[in-house]
C-alpha cells in the first residue's frame, strides 16, 4: 500500500470533466484507490464518489493505492494531477 | 418584486403571465413496489441505462470532436457507468421497496444535496449537468404516455427540466420566453431550445417555487434574468428597451430581407445551413434565400431510429411551409459514417473510418434507409421546392446507383398514388477531391453541386480537421483547394448547373472576396453569420476579386489568408 498527500492547484476543482477523467483511468488498474478528504474516504474509481467530495482548488488531500499494480496506478493518478487534467490554466 | 438570475441561452424580451408546466418528475409516485417486482424494476433500471448510454453515444457522435460538449457528453457516460452509482440505486430499490424512478430520483436527490455543501462555484454550477442525466434516465424508464403535456400559449413557460422531448413540444407553442430550472447549455435540449425563437434562460434556481401560476414576470435573454412581479419602473423600463431592441430587430430583419448584392451589381445568393426544420423560425433563415443544407442526421434522434417515410415527409413540409414556397431546399441524405453515428449501425471497426464506408457508400448498402428517406423527400416535393444531395460522392457510378433507388422509391409512390415533383433535381456535394477533378463529367449527369469545403479540405491536403495540432496551418487557404473548387465551378457554369459553397469556408468573412474571385454566385452558410456575410458581400465587387485572385495565384510569395485579411481590414 502506498499513501501519498497532495494539494489540487487545479482552478476550477475536481469537476465533472477531471472527475470522470480520473475515475475512467484509475478503473484502468487492479490495484484499489481511494481518496480521503477530511477524514471522508471514497472510492477513487468512482465519479460520483470523487464529485461527492467536493474538491476545490487548495484541497489537501491523501491519495491510497493498494493492489498488485499500486505502483503504475500511482503513477498515472498522479501524473493527471500534475498535468491538470490536460487542462490549460 | 423578484430578480431570479439564470444563464442566457437564447436572447429576446418579453414581458407576460407565467406558466408552470407541470412536470414528468412530479408523476413520480411514491408508492412503495411489491417486493414481487423487485426484479423487474432492477431489469427496467438496466434497460434505461443502456438505453440512455446509446442516446449519448450517438448524440456524441454528431458534436465537434475537440469541442467542451464532447467532452461533458463523455463524462455523462462515465457517470452512468459508474458502480458505486448503479449499486447505490439498485440498493434504495431493493431496501426501500422504491420504483426506480422514484429510487433515481433519491439518489439524486441526496448527491446533489451533499453537492450543495461545497461552496465552489465551479462544482455547484455543473449541478445542471446530473440534472440532465437523473431527467434523461428517467425519462427513457418511464412510459412515454405519461408524457401528455399541456402548454398555454401566450405565456412565459417555466419547466424544473427540460428532456429532449419536452424541448420538442415547445415548438410551435406560441410561448413568449422559457425559464428552465435545472439544465446544462451543453445538452440536446438546450441545442433545441435555442432555435424555438424565443428568450429562453438556463440553470434558474428556485424558479418553480418562486414561480407561482399566472405571476407576472419580465424575462431577458439577453441577460439571463427573470423578473416576478416587475414595479412601475421596471415596467417603464421594459417598455423603453423593447421599443429600442425591436428597432434593432426591425434593422436586422431589413438586412435580412435585404439581398446580397456586390458592388458592381452582381447578384449572390445567400441560404442557410440548417440542422433542425425549428431553425426556420428563425427570422435570418426565414428571409435568407432558401435552405442550402439541411443536415439530416439529427433527425435519429427523434425516436432513436431513423424517422418513418411519413414522419419524414411531414418535417421536411414543416421547412417548406416557413419558407416562401419557391426558395429551394437542398436536402443533404444521411451522411453516417466518418465520425457520425457509427456505432449504432456496426461501423465502429474501421481503421479509417473517414476513409471508410460513410455517406453515400453506406446509403448504397443499407438501401432501405436510403429509399425511405427518399421517398420522404419526394413526398414532401410536392409541396415546395426541394432537392436531393448526395454525400462523399467519388465516383460516377455512385450517382447511377442513387439515381436508380431514387426511380424505385417513385415508383412505390405511383402504386401508393402518393403526389411527388417528377423533375426533382438530385444533386452530389463535391467533398472529395476525386469527384472535383471530374466535375466535368459529374456535370453532365447531376442537376446541381455544392461544394463542401470542410472534408475537401481535409481530404485535399491530409490532414484531419480535429487535430488541433495542426491549428491554421491546414486550411482552405490553398493554392490546391482554390484550383478544385475553380475547378468545380468553371464546369458547372460549362454544364449550366447551379453550384453553391456549403462549408465553414463560405461562412468565413475573409474568404467571402476570394470565393466571389472564383465566380461562386451562390452560398450557404451558418445562420449566425447569414447577416455579418450578406454585409460583407455588398461591400465587394466581383471583377475586382478576380483580378485579386489572379494576383494571388500567379504569385506564390503571397500569403493567401494574409492578403484577404488584409483586404477585410480595409474594407471594414
Amino acid at each position: 500500500m502506498i499513501k501519498k498527500e497532495i494539494v489540487l492547484e487545479h482552478r476550477s476543482g475536481l469537476h465533472i470533466r477531471p472527475a470522470s477523467m480520473l475515475a475512467k483511468n484509475a478503473s484502468k488498474y487492479k490495484a484499489d484507490f481511494f481518496i480521503i478528504k477530511d477524514g471522508t474516504k471514497i472510492n477513487g474509481k468512482s465519479v460520483m464518489g470523487i464529485m461527492m467530495l467536493g474538491v476545490s482548488k487548495g484541497t489537501k488531500l491523501e491519495l491510497i493505492f493498494d493492489g498488485v499494480d499500486e505502483e503504475e496506478l500511482m503513477k498515472e493518478v498522479l501524473n493527471l494531477f500534475e498535468n491538470n487534467f490536460g487542462e490549460k490554466e | 418584486m423578484k430578480k431570479l438570475q439564470g444563464i442566457p441561452l437564447a436572447s429576446g424580451l418579453a414581458m407576460g403571465k407565467c406558466s408552470l408546466i407541470d412536470n414528468f418528475i412530479q408523476n413520480i409516485s411514491a408508492e412503495k413496489i411489491d417486493a414481487d417486482d423487485i426484479d423487474e424494476q432492477l431489469e427496467k433500471f438496466e434497460q434505461g441505462i443502456k438505453k440512455s448510454l446509446k442516446e449519448l453515444k450517438s448524440l456524441q457522435s454528431l458534436v465537434d470532436n475537440n469541442s467542451e460538449q464532447h467532452e461533458i457528453i463523455q463524462s455523462h457516460q462515465e457517470i452512468l457507468k459508474d458502480k458505486e452509482l448503479k449499486d447505490n440505486i439498485r440498493n434504495i430499490i431493493k431496501d426501500e421497496l422504491y420504483s426506480v424512478e422514484l429510487a433515481i430520483h433519491t439518489y439524486f436527490e441526496n448527491f446533489l444535496k451533499s453537492l450543495s455543501n461545497v461552496d465552489d462555484e465551479y462544482l455547484s454550477l455543473r449541478k445542471a449537468d446530473f440534472w440532465d442525466i437523473r431527467n434523461n434516465l428517467i425519462k427513457n424508464i418511464q412510459d412515454e404516455k405519461g408524457m401528455n403535456i399541456k402548454i398555454e400559449p401566450e405565456t412565459i413557460a417555466v419547466v424544473e427540466a427540460l428532456p429532449p422531448s419536452l424541448a420538442m413540444n415547445m415548438f410551435n407553442a406560441d410561448l413568449l420566453g422559457l425559464v428552465v430550472e435545472h439544465g446544462s447549455k451543453n445538452s440536446h435540449s438546450a441545442i433545441l431550445a435555442k432555435s424555438i425563437g424565443i428568450p429562453v434562460i438556463y440553470d434558474v434556481k428556485n424558479a418553480t417555487r418562486e414561480v407561482a401560476q399566472s405571476t407576472k414576470a419580465i424575462i431577458d435573454g439577453q441577460k439571463g434574468t427573470l423578473i416576478l412581479e416587475p414595479n412601475e419602473k421596471q415596467k417603464e423600463n421594459y417598455t423603453e428597451q423593447k421599443k429600442q431592441r425591436n428597432k434593432q430587430i426591425e434593422r436586422y430583419k431589413s438586412l435580412a430581407k435585404s439581398e446580397a448584392i456586390t458592388k458592381d451589381n452582381k447578384k449572390i445568393t445567400v441560404m442557410a445551413n440548417i440542422e433542425l426544420a425549428e431553425e426556420t423560425n428563425k427570422f435570418e433563415v426565414k428571409y435568407s434565400d432558401g435552405v442550402g443544407l439541411f443536415r439530416t442526421e439529427f433527425l435519429y434522434f427523434l425516436e432513436n431510429k431513423f424517422p418513418s417515410v411519413e414522419k419524414q415527409a411531414e418535417i421536411y413540409k414543416r421547412i417548406i411551409d416557413n419558407l416562401d414556397k419557391n426558395k429551394p431546399i437542398f436536402i443533404r441524405v444521411f451522411d453516417i459514417g466518418g465520425d457520425k453515428l457509427k456505432e449504432e449501425f456496426g461501423l465502429q471497426n474501421e481503421e479509417n473510418p473517414n476513409l471508410g464506408r460513410r455517406g453515400i457508400r453506406f446509403l448504397l448498402e443499407y438501401r432501405d434507409i436510403f429509399k425511405d428517406q427518399l421517398k420522404g423527400i419526394l413526398t414532401a416535393s410536392n409541396y415546395g421546392n426541394i432537392k436531393i444531395m448526395l454525400p462523399m460522392i467519388s465516383r460516377c457510378e455512385e450517382v447511377f446507383q442513387s439515381r436508380e433507388i431514387l426511380e424505385l422509391a417513385k415508383n412505390e409512390l405511383d402504386q401508393e398514388g402518393t403526389n411527388y415533383d417528377k423533375n426533382i433535381d438530385l444533386g452530389i456535394l463535391i467533398e472529395v477531391p476525386s469527384a472535383a477533378l471530374v466535375a466535368d463529367k459529374m456535370a453532365k449527369i447531376c442537376d446541381f453541386f455544392s461544394i463542401g469545403t470542410n472534408d475537401l479540405t481535409q481530404y485535399v491536403l491530409a490532414a484531419d480537421r480535429n487535430n488541433e495540432r495542426f491549428g491554421e496551418d491546414y486550411t482552405y487557404f490553398h493554392r490546391g483547394i482554390i484550383l478544385l473548387i475553380k475547378n468545380t465551378i468553371d464546369a458547372a457554369r460549362a454544364n449550366n448547373i447551379p453550384v453553391s459553397i456549403c462549408g465553414e469556408m463560405g461562412s468565413d468573412p475573409i474568404a467571402i472576396p476570394l470565393l466571389l474571385g472564383m465566380g461562386m454566385n451562390m452560398v450557404s452558410i451558418n445562420t449566425d453569420q447569414l447577416l455579418p456575410i450578406k454585409k460583407i458581400i455588398k461591400k465587394y465587387s466581383v471583377e475586382e476579386q478576380k483580378q485579386h485572385l489572379k494576383k494571388v495565384m500567379e504569385n506564390i510569395d503571397i500569403d493567401i489568408k494574409e492578403y484577404y485579411r488584409e483586404q477585410l481590414k480595409q474594407n471594414k
